[in-house]
């Protein structure tokens, strides 16, 4: 059995992968480098951003295939939204690791952590290109598996309950993606997530029977990572416990890993017709209202987050609920847009706690007078706070609305389409909660200490990125292809 | 040319966000700088929006191809009047701003959200894109929650924010239902295109849903009876000239929106819906002047009076005939001069009064501030549909074009709707005449009139605003040939359009 | 200059400009507010304005009548231009050059120069001179555009806009609640009659599809036979708006409390405006009407009615000036009349007849009794009594003008009244309906009005009369909204006997208070008397207008036998009120009635109180649509709480314990699993 490799192709994998054990080798050379590591990871995972960059390009063929069978089925693929969803899930992890440099943990700690986000990442990045059943599930738990740990670290007792329910839970969603993955097989006799395989499996009824089981089993296992209601039990906890940065991973790397897999999954099923995801329209409804409902009473910042997390899973997979191309890219689209919008509230969070103190940072109404304290932190919190509502001036985030609403419109599911029109007003009286805080009398730490050189950094870039990419949304969505 | 289609709605948006964004984060900006910057802005955008007028350029650009929005700017008749006017309307609300700052937040920020307001309000009408104009539709939001939330009436914060937050929700909720509609529309139609939504319809069957859902997203923005709770107390909140703008510019995009998504492009739909709608604006035209015959605070009455307006608006473009639909697009611009002159005389009143309770006795306004009176009686002349000024023809003609409704709709129904309204027009003298009572006649008791104290009578800005607006209205009442010309012929290819 | 261009034909008078004398006539007394407001600040500089625009204005009216004449007027001239609503419908808003609407436009050009004249004498000191002079303008040009309007909505315009001139007038001395609930009054009951107007220029309008008064009469002349339910139905409601306008029954009573304004405004309002408003539309449509005899029918009963029970009310008026406003009543009644008893070919000339002597006579006497209430300032029988014995210079014009008012040879009200009582004999021979009621209510009418006008002029020629000090305390013109009837007032009063001193000697002796009464300069400049002269000669020699072409009437024939018989009766109608007069304190024949009719006649017989009781359920429903606006708005403002309940009781949920997610996730797979299996 001889297997072709393109190794460029398979680079944006192999770099965290191969990195995270170069980590440990170096912290068993030389302990104590601390956050060295951070800055190693960040820039490997750059490199491996990197390395993604020439598939984005619009002259690459679509999709690139590398480990193909002599059969000429190909183990790994990788079409404009996979290159997207890598990008995200990359530059994401760099931007976490970024944020994690100047934290002060035990040395022996930080090669750990540096270690175990190297590898989730590597396992987000693999599951978009995964085109076999093994492979893909390994690529899924890898990806987040060690996110548990990654809470757990923190060693509070808030974190070690987060990590423990998270923990709970996933082993069950483990379970259930599992028995999913062997359903599957068991009706298409295929360990690959291909259409005519699936379509040889619907015309016989009993086959037919488990394929479905299987996709169910296999979406209810992957609403546990995306957090979607009701499998988001574990996120205000998780969020609430890790420490700040740690969050920003569990929101946005591995939310970008889970909505990969389930594309790959998506993309066998359509063949099948919509009945199929029904499914992913109620969830997606059901975490849409829950989560900006729970968000609309909620103090802590981070747990607002979390909330915020669930409800924007909803809005991720919303386009989901209809099967077309396009229901893909909106998805993706989507996604992006929510993962800069986040990853940007979270540097603003993380600096700021970094700078005033975490418990100047975790509740909602220590941000009030941020404008008068520090005009930047709040101007930019502000902006990806109008991102994630979808109003102008944040451009950006309108048109992800208008991009998730487009195909649930197109495909006229009235219902889902007024479901989330409410839901798109819940979601602006969620946030605009936090943005009243903003203004007004200041209320918070006398000492305001100067941000953290990287944090200050990461804040400006930050800002520019939702203002560039409100100008020009254009710059931003075409990673994920037309 | 194609530089002033960006101009006019770039202008006041840059340079509110820079007002916006720049103060404190950089420096503070003084309240002078802050109104001279806004009033070259607007006027910039005045300047480019009646360039536009003249000859009308088009811009048409690829932006954002993935959800297939595209910057595509132009003008027709039927947007051409409120372009103008609201850029016009820009430039007395910030000279009313000068004159009025209310306290609540810096004047950078109070000056810059009435920019994006202007600017939003500008974009909407220039927009040939249903995306792009969707997105104009919600540039307004976010600034105008600001001004009603933190620079509205001091006296309650409670109600200052309930009022804030119940305004953009409600239009929120109004405009992405809006959103689902032309999303429909336009992946029925491939094109986003308003133009190429109109030749491309839906099926008869497709089209009652996409005119139901459109018509009640625009309906709150309108607002259309029962969809109105917000406006009411928006505007009771709200700074004067954030009322000003709420009924000047805010309200008419949703009545654009129902000409440019809905009339045009669904007619099978509007022909199912219109009875029902039509009554619904009849209920609104009644309601509205029933409320103001017993209202007790002069704002809320004004704001209550433009519920009835509005009323009529929806009536003449539901009867589905060209006279009809004149009167609906006369009646809007009419509504929008009027009520910002009432806004601006009544918020000026609510200034030196302290409040606006129409149970205080006071003495009569003709005695006390000449100007102010004059413009007073001017504005709530006009409200009450007297010829001469600017209601009567859109209320008269809206009557006259509901009485023979097009082909296919119920006339005997239609006959109701317009019997109604002309009780609605009755209910309008009704509380117009009850509130110049109350405030222009005044309580003095007996004796000669005192001497009138110009010290408390309109000046400087506040009479400028004032007067201008005053006079549109006389202008638009004796002479409204100037601007049924301007909208003829885009009404004529319109009907022509829909009727096919 | 002009005639150097050749621009105007000597021989027709024809005027090749786009400016006509119709223009003229409209917009003259249209620019007197402009130019007030913008250029004038002082009561004197607003008088020159307005003398000299009225002047013009009076003189545009008679230059379109020469024309007319010479035949060089232009028949429909343009305004603004057609409206452009569409092709299926046309809205000209020309005007209309007519024979009857020339003649009345100039006397409307007339009553309206002498009253702004006579004002500036009136409201001298009257620091609202300004804001008056501009109403009275205004009022003026809106009459002119209803006169010479050849458009429906152009009509409409002038219409509405007179109902908002009256409210400013009447409401001008605002510092009385009276004056201004009387403004309020008069515009609302106006406007409330309005309401069907619309709807009726709507059917009309619409099914001709035109606004053009021609291309209507035109339409609906051929269309009558197939919709003559919708054509009644358009001239029923026109009957409406025009009772609402012209103070018929049930409408008719905002014109009495309209004497709150100013004597000049009322003069205005009664002799050549407002209530002549109905009769000018009415004739401009008469075509219709004589196709319509439901309408006919409707209108002579309304009318009818209105002008006995006015000629009643106006006899037994203890106010003179409230006496004159329902003799208005009455005689617009009879105007009316004019229109409903006439059968086709036959115009409208005979209601326009009477329309202009009506306007020369009653603005003479308002004009004359606000002169007077000045000398005594008051109105009340007290006031007057004896104000004309007293004030001889008066005695004159007053009496032309009751004379003409009673229909007395060879004074103008005789013609155009004989007149209209021939056409409703004759129609009833004819056995036409509308022309019985009319004749029988005509007959009790010129009864009446020989009544009241000699109850009146005793009155002001009563010898002893106006000395008593109480009384004068008593009568000041009462501040209360409501009208008590001053009568109570004075029952209650120490007796006196004829010559005014108290029956018990008890109380101060009267004083002599005309001494102190400064009499000089109590008397009209030279302008506004020559105004009144005028109006008088007219007055007298008016008469003359209905034997010249100007009027296509029938004199020829008169019904002598019906003329003298009528003019007997009034002779012993006179004679009885001079009989009741005598030995009365002030000469009041109407003393002899019992009190308590006089004081609900004084109040119209509380019409106003069925106003009240018709207009509170509306306020009761506004109050209710209010409760239920704070409910939906109650409502809306619940759902933020209803959420954050909802997120409390899901908050439970969320406790620390992994359990509990565990339940959730079996849940939602059950969930997903049961979805999925049914739905594929």
């Amino acid at each position: 059995m001889k297997l072709t490799y393109d190794w460029w192709l398979l680079a944006p994998v192999l770099i965290p992968a191969v990195g995270s054990v170069l980590v440990l080798l170096l912290d068993a050379l030389a302990p104590r480098l601390g956050r060295v590591h951070w800055a190693i990871t960040a820039v490997l995972l750059l490199a491996g951003a990197a390395a993604v960059v020439p598939n984005a390009l619009p002259s690459a063929d679509n999709p690139r295939d590398t480990l193909c069978l002599p059969a000429g089925t190909c183990l790994y693929s990788l079409d404009h939204v996979g290159v997207g969803l890598q990008l995200t899930a990359l530059v994401s992890g760099a931007v976490i690791a970024l944020l994690a440099l100047p934290i002060r943990v035990p040395a022996e700690r930080a090669a750990v952590q540096a270690t175990l986000l190297l590898a989730a990442t590597a396992g987000a990045t693999g599951v978009v290109a995964a085109r076999d059943l093994g492979s893909w599930l390994v690529m899924l738990e890898l990806a987040t598996l060690p996110a548990v740990a990654l809470v757990a670290l923190r060693a509070r007792r808030s974190a070690v309950d987060g990590a423990l329910s998270r923990l709970t839970t996933s082993l069950v969603s483990f379970a259930i993606t599992a028995m999913g993955a062997a359903l599957w097989f068991a009706a298409t006799g295929s360990a690959l997530f291909t259409g005519d395989a699936v379509l040889n499996a619907a015309h016989d009824t009993d086959s037919r029977r488990i394929l479905v089981l299987a996709v169910v089993f296999i979406i209810a296992g992957l609403a546990f990572k995306m957090s979607l209601a009701p499998f988001h039990v574990w996120t205000p906890e998780a969020f609430g416990g890790a420490s700040v940065p740690i969050g920003g991973f569990l929101a946005v790397t591995s939310k970008a890993a889970a909505l990969a897999a389930l594309l790959v999954i998506f993309r066998g099923v359509t063949v099948l017709g919509t009945s199929a995801l029904a499914a992913i329209g109620v969830l997606s409804a059901v975490s849409m209202t829950l989560g900006n409902v729970m968000a609309l009473r909620e103090r802590n910042a981070l747990r607002f987050l979390a909330w915020s997390t669930v409800s924007q899973a909803g809005w991720v997979v919303l386009p989901l609920a209809t099967v077309s191309s396009r229901a893909v890219r909106s998805a993706a689209a989507y996604l992006v847009v929510y993962a800069v919008a986040t990853l940007v509230a979270f540097i603003v969070v993380t600096a700021l706690a970094h700078a005033d103190g975490r418990e100047h940072a975790t509740g909602l109404a220590s941000y009030k007078g941020l404008l008068r304290r520090r005009p930047v932190l709040a101007v930019t919190l502000a902006l990806a706070l109008l991102t994630l509502m979808g109003l102008p001036p944040a451009v950006i985030g309108l048109v992800a609305k208008v991009a998730a609403i487009g195909p649930v419109a197109g495909g006229r599911l009235w219902v889902l389409a007024v479901i989330a029109a409410i839901n798109a007003m819940l979601g602006v009286a969620v946030y605009l909660r936090w943005l009243r805080m903003l203004f007004g009398a200041t209320k918070g730490p006398d000492r305001a200490d100067r941000l953290h050189p990287v944090h200050h950094a990461l804040v400006i870039v930050g800002a520019a990125a939702l203002v560039v990419t409100s100008v020009a949304p254009h710059s931003l969505l075409q990673i994920v292809g037309r | 040319m194609v530089v002033a289609l960006l101009v006019a709605p770039l202008a006041p948006i840059v340079a509110g966000l820079a007002l916006v964004t720049g103060d404190r984060s950089l420096r503070s900006v003084s309240r002078h700088t802050a109104y001279i910057v806004s009033l070259l802005a607007t006027l910039a955008s005045l300047a480019a929006s009646v360039l536009i007028a003249k000859d009308r350029p088009v811009l048409d650009r690829q932006w954002v191809p993935e959800i297939g929005m595209r910057l595509h700017l132009a003008v027709d008749g039927i947007s051409v009047p409120l372009l103008l006017m609201t850029a016009a309307i820009g430039v007395l609300v910030v000279l009313h701003a000068r004159h009025e700052q209310p306290d609540g937040g810096t004047p950078a920020t109070f000056f810059g959200c009435l920019l994006l307001v202007i600017g939003g309000g500008i974009a909407t009408f220039l927009v040939q894109d249903a995306i792009s104009f969707f997105l104009a539709f919600e540039v307004v939001l976010v600034p105008m929650w600001v001004l009603i939330g933190r620079f509205g009436d001091r006296r309650d914060a409670r109600e200052r924010a309930r009022a804030a937050y119940t305004f953009v929700l409600y239009t929120v909720l109004g405009s992405t239902l809006m959103l689902i509609g032309i999303l429909t529309m336009t992946f029925a139609a491939g094109t986003s295109d308003l133009a190429g939504i109109a030749a491309h319809p839906l099926p008869a069957g497709g089209q009652t849903v996409v005119a139901l859902i459109l018509l009640v997203g625009l309906g709150i923005k309108v607002p259309m009876w029962p969809l109105h709770s917000w406006l009411p107390r928006a505007h009771t909140v709200a700074p004067t000239a954030g009322s000003m703008l709420l009924a000047a510019v805010l309200l008419k995009m949703g009545t654009y929106g129902v000409v440019r998504l809905v009339l045009a492009p669904l007619p099978e739909g509007v022909h199912r819906l219109a009875p029902y709608v039509g009554a619904l604006a009849v209920i609104g035209i009644i309601w509205g002047g029933l409320v103001c015959l017993v209202e007790r605070s002069l704002k809320r009455l004004v704001a209550w009076s433009s519920v009835a307006h509005m009323g009529f608006v929806l009536l003449g473009m539901m009867s589905g005939t060209e006279i009809g639909l004149q009167a609906a697009l006369y009646a809007n611009i009419a509504h929008g001069v009027i009520s910002a002159l009432l806004f601006a005389v009544v918020g000026g009143l609510k200034h030196r009064w302290g409040d606006d309770d129409l149970d205080t006795v006071r003495r009569s306004l003709r005695d006390i501030s000449p100007r102010l009176s004059l413009t007073f009686v001017i504005g709530f002349a006009a409200a009450m549909g007297l010829p001469g000024l600017a209601g009567f023809w859109g209320e008269v003609l809206a009557i006259f074009g509901a009485w023979s409704p097009g082909a296919g709709l119920p006339s005997r129904w239609f006959h109701v709707l317009a019997a109604g309204a002309s009780v609605g027009a009755v209910l309008a003298a009704g509380y117009a005449l009850r509130v110049l009572w109350v405030v222009w006649h005044g309580s003095a008791q007996g004796g000669l009139p005192p001497k009138p104290e110009p010290e408390s009578d309109a000046r400087g800005n506040e009479w400028v605003v004032a007067a201008v607006l005053g006079a549109a209205a006389i202008a638009l009442g004796v002479i409204p040939t100037v601007l049924l010309h301007a909208t003829a012929d885009a009404v004529t290819h319109l009907m022509a359009v829909a009727g096919r | 200059m002009i005639l150097a261009d050749g621009r105007l034909d000597t021989t027709t008078l024809a005027l090749d400009l786009p400016v006509q004398p119709s223009h003229l006539v409209v917009l003259l007394p249209a620019a007197v507010p402009v130019l007030i407001i913008l250029l004038t600040r002082r009561s004197t500089q607003a008088f020159v304005v307005a003398s000299v625009l009225s002047f013009l204005g009076l003189l545009a009216p008679i230059a379109l009548l020469l024309q007319h004449i010479r035949g060089g007027a232009v028949a429909g001239p343009q305004t603004i231009g057609e409206l452009p609503v569409g092709p299926g419908f046309s809205i000209p808003l020309h005007l209309q050059v007519d024979r009857l609407s020339v003649l009345v436009a100039v006397a409307v050009g007339l009553v309206s120069w002498a009253v702004q004249i006579f004002t500036r004498w009136y409201l001298y000191s009257d620091p609202r001179y300004r804001q008056f002079a501009a109403g009275v303008g205004l009022f003026t040009a809106a009459m002119q555009l209803v006169v010479l309007s050849g458009d429906m909505l152009l009509t409409l315009v002038g219409w509405e806009l007179m109902g908002w001139c009256s409210y400013l007038l009447i409401g001008h001395e605002s510092e009385r609640p009276k004056a201004r609930r009387a403004a309020y009054k008069a515009f609302m009951v106006t406007r409330i009659a309005d309401t069907p107007l619309v709807i009726g220029l709507a059917i009309l309008s619409l099914g001709a599809h035109s606004t053009d008064l021609d291309a209507v009469v035109t339409h609906w002349t051929h269309a009558a036979a197939g919709h003559h339910t919708a054509l009644t139905a358009a001239l029923l409601c026109l009957i409406c708006a025009v009772a609402g306008k012209s103070a018929q029954v049930p409408f008719q009573d905002w014109l009495p409390d309209a004497m709150e304004g100013p004597t000049p405004a009322s003069a205005l309002i009664h002799a050549a405006t407002m209530v002549a408003a109905g009769t000018v539309v009415l004739g401009k449509l008469i075509t219709l009407l004589e196709l319509s005899d439901t309408a006919r029918v409707v209108l002579a009963i309304i009318a009818s009615i209105s002008m006995v029970g006015a000629g009643v009310l106006a006899f037994l008026q203890h106010d003179l000036k409230r006496l004159l406003a329902w003799s208005t009543v009455s005689q617009v009644a009879l105007m009316l009349l004019g229109l409903a008893v006439v059968t086709p070919p036959e115009g409208a000339d005979l209601g326009i007849a009477h329309l202009l002597s009506h306007a020369m006579f009653k603005a003479l006497l308002f004009l004359m009794i606000g002169w007077l209430s000045v000398l005594v300032s008051g109105t009340t029988v007290e006031r007057l009594s004896g104000a004309l014995s007293k004030h001889p210079a008066c005695r004159t014009t007053v009496g032309i003008g009751l004379l003409a008012l009673a229909g007395v040879p060879p004074f103008v009200g005789f013609f155009s009244k004989d007149l209209i009582i021939d056409a409703s004999a004759r129609g009833g021979i004819d056995g036409d309906p509308s022309a019985r009621i009319a004749f029988v209510a005509l007959m009790c009418v010129v009864l009446l009005t020989a009544a009241y006008s000699m109850r009146m002029w005793l009155i002001l020629i009563h010898r002893t009369g106006s000395q008593r000090v109480q009384v004068r305390e008593v009568v000041e013109d009462s501040y209360h909204v409501e009208d008590v009837g001053i009568v109570e007032m004075l029952v209650d009063l120490p007796q006196v006997d004829q010559h005014g001193r108290p029956l018990d000697h008890t109380g101060p002796l009267p004083v002599e208070v005309e001494e102190e009464e400064p009499v000089v300069d109590q008397q009209p400049g030279g302008g506004a008397r020559f105004g009144l002269q005028l109006l008088s000669v007219l007055s007298v020699v008016g008469g003359a207008l209905v034997v010249s072409p100007m009027l296509d009437v029938d004199w020829q024939h008169p019904n002598v036998w019906l003329i003298g018989a009528s003019l007997l009766l009034m002779g012993a109608v006179a004679l009885l009120v001079r009989m009741m007069s005598v030995g009365t304190v002030y000469g009041d024949a109407a003393a002899r009635i019992p009190v308590f009719v006089r004081a609900s006649a004084s109040r119209g017989f509380d019409a106003d109180r069925i106003y009240v009781a018709v207009v509170r359920p509306v306020i009761a429903l506004a109050h209710a649509v209010t409760r239920v606006e704070g409910l939906l708005d109650r409502g809306v403002q619940a759902l933020p709480v209803l959420s954050a309940r909802i997120a409390r009781r899901t908050d439970r949920l969320h406790d620390r314990r992994p359990t509990s997610g565990l339940v959730a996730v079996s849940v939602g797979l059950v969930v997903v699993g049961v979805m999925g299996v049914v739905l594929w």
